[in-house]
């Protein structure tokens, strides 16, 4: 985990988030839930499975999103996207399709089952954290608007 | 005199809906989910004083009744709405209007403006499209281990990318095709790129880098969250379409080297 590294998920996440034509007040904010997202995700990845660290580095990066998304009063799902597209099994997509072409079917099939499982690990790292209540995120800032849209 | 109020009435009955329809659709159109779009749809009616109304919201239509306070109006509307791009800044315009109309600071001429001017949002521009695309390649591919040589060459194919998205794809080709000739032409670009470089490159890093600006990123976190939500129609078709996105951009890859030992390719 060199600096050149963290600077590519920082901008890497910029430059999607971009795509999305997301303003460009936020645009920050969501680099630097890509990076504190890729950052878990290295950390846990020297200690445990690629699975765990996918899991918890969703669970931070929704979060962080959640966090965001409070205090600057717009939709998570605008620093969730950009955010989580470091930790997309793109790799494994491509390897499943080059073994398969290759001939390697054994290698293909535990390719493709590993972007799959990672996917899985995303989708319960999500739901997880969908279900925490709102007010969780507002830390000190206990404002009037709680019951604004989210 | 009283037969023209009941008739302002009812005119500004049906705007209210139709506002609230308007909203809804940009909002589904733009990558929000169901929940909230259901969730904005009814705050905004609500808060002009409609209360007896109905929002059925799908990935892809919205159906809205409604029936004005003493009942002898009715409102009924089916849109079909298709997928479409993901434009945050949209959602982003129209959650903020939304806020502004609960509040109370906005009167339904304005909004009806607002949304109008939020509709004719510019897209962004190809430049910046295609900027984005190269940058986001390079950095990916830094991400997955490759060097700086391999980041350049992801910057060229991210470029091109960037451009096929904007000047074929996007107006020319349907999901599939697009998708599968997008990661087959990167797929391409990477390849030459191994071969007419003198250093040694981890082409691997370089495609995979390079096709994950294809991946849809919108429909898969939309469908999990819709699913989670109990929203299980709209969900599952987000998912599909995410699954066969994901599927379209193997195929392309592996394409991408059938034709090349086709035509004979050395072993990569």
């Amino acid at each position: 985990m060199s600096i050149p590294v963290l600077l590519a998920a920082f901008l890497g996440t910029i430059a999607f988030s971009i795509l999305y034509s997301i303003p460009t007040r936020y645009v920050v904010f969501c680099g630097l839930n890509g990076l504190i997202g890729w950052i878990v995700y290295s950390i846990i990845g020297l200690y445990a499975h690629t699975l765990f660290a996918i899991f918890f580095a969703t669970v931070a990066i929704y979060v962080f999103a959640r966090i965001f998304a409070v205090h600057l009063k717009c939709p998570e799902i605008v620093f969730l996207i950009p955010g989580i597209f470091p930790i997309v099994p793109g790799a494994g997509i491509y390897w499943t399709a080059y073994y398969f072409i290759a001939g390697n079917f054994s290698a293909a099939s535990v390719s493709g089952t590993g972007a799959i499982k990672a996917c899985l690990a995303m989708v319960l790292a999500i739901a997880l954290v969908h279900e925490l209540p709102q007010g969780l995120f507002y830390g000190k800032k206990r404002a009037t608007d709680t019951k604004a849209v989210k | 005199m009283l037969k023209a109020m009941s008739e302002d009435a009812d005119v500004t009955f049906k705007r209210i809906l139709d506002l609230s329809m308007m909203v809804g659709r940009i909002m589904l159109e733009n990558g929000a989910e169901i929940y909230r779009v259901e969730d904005t749809m009814k705050r905004i009616s609500l808060h002009y004083g409609i209360v007896d109304e109905n929002f059925f919201v799908l990935s892809n239509g919205i159906f809205t009744t409604g029936s004005d306070n003493r009942g002898k109006k009715l409102y009924a509307k089916v849109e079909h709405i298709p997928v479409h791009g993901a434009e945050l800044n949209k959602v982003i315009e129209l959650n903020q209007l939304s806020r502004d109309i609960c509040k109370g600071k906005v009167t339904l001429e304005e909004a009806e403006k607002r949304i109008e001017e939020i509709r004719n949002l510019p897209h962004s521009s190809w430049i910046v499209v295609t900027a984005a695309t190269c940058v986001g390649s390079a950095c990916f591919t830094v991400l997955l281990s490759g060097t700086i040589t391999d980041a350049l060459g992801a910057g060229v194919a991210g470029l091109l990318l960037g451009l096929f998205n904007c000047f074929v794809f996007s107006k020319y080709l349907s999901k599939v095709t697009g998708n599968i000739l997008a990661s087959l032409l990167v797929t391409f670009v990477c390849i030459s790129f191994h071969l007419f470089t003198t250093t040694v490159t981890n082409m691997n890093a370089m495609v995979a880098g390079s096709i994950i600006s294809l991946i849809p990123g919108v429909a898969f976190l939309n469908g999990i969250r819709d699913i989670a939500n109990g929203d299980y129609i709209s969900g599952s078709v987000r998912l599909l379409d995410a699954i066969l996105v994901f599927t379209c951009i193997a195929v392309g890859v592996g394409v991408a080297f059938i034709l090349y030992n086709a035509i004979g390719g050395t072993a990569l």
